[in-house]
């Protein structure tokens, strides 16, 4: 299923009791950050409980087909953040991403001088080549707020369709740790192929490459990584 | 609108040479970006950058250290109005304030009585960090004496309270080792203080009638090249005082007024007649923006609730409590106590520590890393399952204090008992009580 093929979106609101501002919103192609509800989910939540934390979301008038930004999304979130947010977008890191509470699977960061994105689970609890490791990235980037170059995701999100599609994709994703990038193999590989990198699996670093730009990059040269030779990650 | 990492990244000299004290120049920039750090910390920032960055350059309230030594600490450093919006970082310090004319064997027995408040909760050691050194009589040789016998033979750190400079001077040369904090700068001698404070490097409080008094003072020291500065807006009426504490803090976090970017003191021993009212008084600063809170003076009844106020307040909402993992003896278990285990959230802990001890019945308590989450729901993520939970009772060597093999899982974990048999050959796995109250029947069955 895609995000195409649904008008209304479901939002939850269930990590406001710590993070006010947040406001997830849920589409086919883009599960909530903790991992723990996708849009079926959220469908059935609602259809359970009409009041509750996952209300349905008329998608509206689209403002940015690229960034995925809809006028109806726009307002919900608004209204259900009381104001403290306007706006965001699906498939952007870079550009006004969608707001992040504390309860994300991974956390996904910008790596300027790969021009690429890192991401990281909260199994890993070493240093990242950011420069922060995912607690600090946490309590730097979460409780709700939308903090470009850094996005809160699930597991899952990272092979989904639009995973940060409007900075180009899973293409470019640079560094992972060694275990999620095991645990997701196939997935990745399939993905890639589809994006037209069959071999992408090898080409992403992780701990034992480096854990710092500057150790990576080599790496990411010698296998020819695509996000080297994409349109600048930031202007 | 204030700027975002990715802006301020920008501006920045992209090098990661870390000499900022973190590994990239992003992550820098994300400090910057929330008010956790000073732009003065890189080295290599162009001038038009820093022009441009001015806005985030530094904290909106600043971090200032007091004292030195076990009971040293930061107070202000906050960047949110209400503590759900993220979390507040540094917690209220607390005084207790004795006069300059105290004889030097009654201030001895006030120390050790305070030094004895220590509090244990959560592996965390509760206690007051500041004795306030009030000048009653004038005389500078007796205050200098009683401010150097606190900070030499105590572990407390000093607030030097006087308004005369040659009081002050006397103070300060008798504990400057101990950077105290000076109290206070008005709008007389704020020029003989400022100058006392720059030459010792020490924080100084500055008190006004009024905010607006405030704003000039702080104006003025800071143009005098001083950093370090606390806030005594100089209402003693509780009403007003709990106005001003707010103000205070909403024209630094809100208008971005950096005349008032600076910890606020409040005095409840100068509200009240009695160490009650002053209690309340004192609890109403901690969680209204007291930086520093003054009481007349520590009792275990007054103190503790105020600490276990600040540790409820000042803990980040965003990040479940926890306990260490590991073994717990209740009153005093041998080998033939019985053993209950659970997870390691802190208010689980608490609440069945609680009952265990209510119980009287000698018991070994062990609990089990949980990341901080409770039986249900620790059991639904995975983090108190079957194999995990016999695992840990194997690593955790409570099978050396026991002669019997008999393990008490959470009712509510009632599923994995099969799984914990498997991982614990010749065990008996008991199912408990679900709710904690049910303990102390249970265990006296
Ligand atoms: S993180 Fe999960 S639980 Fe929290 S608001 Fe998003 S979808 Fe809901
Ligand atoms: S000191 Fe400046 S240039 Fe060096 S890593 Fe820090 S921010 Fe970057």
């Amino acid at each position: 299923m895609r995000d195409e093929d649904v008008e209304t979106y479901y939002s939850c609101t269930l990590c406001q009791s710590f993070a006010p501002s947040h406001v997830c919103s849920v589409s086919p192609e883009r599960t909530g950050l903790c991992g723990a509800y996708n849009w079926m989910d959220c469908k059935a939540s609602f259809e359970i409980n009409p009041t509750g934390p996952n209300q349905p979301i008329e998608k509206g008038e689209c403002i940015d087909p690229v960034m995925g930004q809809w006028k109806g999304v726009n307002d919900f979130v608004y209204k259900a953040s009381r104001g403290a947010v306007t706006h965001y977008n699906f498939y952007s890191m870079v550009t006004d991403p969608m707001t992040t509470c504390g309860c994300c699977e991974c956390i996904a960061a910008m790596l300027p001088s790969c021009n690429g994105v890192m991401t990281v689970g909260r199994d890993y609890a070493g240093e990242t080549p950011c420069g922060m490791k995912f607690t600090t990235l946490a309590g730097v980037m979460g409780g709700g707020a939308s903090s470009p170059g850094f996005v809160g995701h699930s597991k899952f999100n990272i092979t989904q369709g639009k995973f940060i599609l409007g900075d180009g994709g899973l293409l470019r994703m640079v560094w992972m740790p060694k275990m999620l990038k095991e645990e997701l193999k196939e997935r990745i590989e399939k993905r890639g192929a589809a994006m037209g990198v069959p071999n992408l699996y090898d080409m992403i670093a992780d701990e034992t490459v480096g854990i710092t730009e500057e150790e990576i990059l080599p790496f990411l040269q010698e296998k020819g990584h695509p996000a080297l030779s994409m349109d600048p990650l930031i202007g | 609108m204030a700027l975002t990492g990715i802006q301020i990244f920008k501006l920045l000299p992209k090098t990661n040479c870390k000499e900022c004290g973190v590994p990239t120049c992003l992550a820098f920039a994300m400090n910057l970006a929330s008010g956790k750090a000073e732009l003065d910390a890189c080295p290599y920032v162009s001038d038009e950058a820093r022009e441009k960055l001015s806005e985030a350059s530094a904290p909106p309230i600043r971090p200032v250290v007091l004292g030195k030594g076990v009971r040293k600490a930061a107070t202000g450093g906050e960047t949110v109005q209400y503590r759900h919006e993220k979390t507040f970082y540094n917690p209220t310090l607390l005084a207790a304030q004795v006069g300059s004319d105290i004889a030097a064997a009654d201030l001895e027995v006030k120390l050790k009585g305070w030094n004895a408040l220590q509090f244990e909760r959560v592996g965390l050691n509760l206690r007051p960090e500041l004795v306030a050194v009030k000048d009653v009589n004038g005389k500078a040789d007796t205050f200098a004496a009683v401010a150097k016998q606190v900070a030499e033979t105590s572990e407390f750190n000093v607030i030097l309270m006087t308004e005369n400079a040659d009081v002050m001077k006397a103070g300060v040369a008798a504990c400057a080792f101990k950077r105290p904090l000076m109290y206070a700068a008005t709008a007389a001698n704020a020029d003989a203080f400022g100058a006392i404070a720059k030459e010792n490097d020490l924080p100084l409080a500055i008190k006004a009638d009024s905010i607006d008094g405030l704003t000039s003072l702080s104006e003025k020291l800071t143009g005098m090249g001083l950093k370090d500065l606390v806030l005594d807006p100089g209402s003693r009426e509780p009403k007003q005082c709990h106005q001003d504490m707010i103000a205070l803090r909403r024209a630094a976090l809100k208008n971005g007024n950096r005349a008032v970017g600076f910890p606020a003191i409040a005095f409840p021993c100068e509200m009240a007649s009695n160490l009650d009212t002053e209690t309340m008084l004192g609890a109403m600063f901690v969680a209204k923006y007291g930086g520093i809170v003054v009481m007349s003076d520590f009792a275990g009844e007054s103190l503790f609730p105020l600490l276990l106020e600040r540790l409820n307040i000042f803990t980040d909402p965003q990040r479940p409590m926890t306990v260490t993992e590991g073994i717990y003896p209740i009153n005093n278990p041998d080998e033939n106590a019985r053993v209950l285990v659970t997870t390691n959230f802190a208010l689980t802990y608490f609440i069945v520590s609680g009952e265990i001890e209510a119980s009287k019945v000698p018991t070994w308590l062990l609990i089990k890393d949980s990341e901080g989450l409770s039986v249900l729901t620790a059991w639904a993520a995975g983090k108190f399952a079957g194999d995990d939970v016999g695992l840990f009772v194997k690593k955790s060597g409570i099978a050396d204090k026991i002669k019997h093999q008999e393990l008490v899982i959470p009712g509510y974990a009632a599923s994995i008992v099969g799984d914990v048999e498997e991982e614990l050959p010749g065990w008996t796995i008991t199912v408990g009580p679900r709710e904690a109250a049910h303990i102390p029947g249970f265990l006296r069955a």
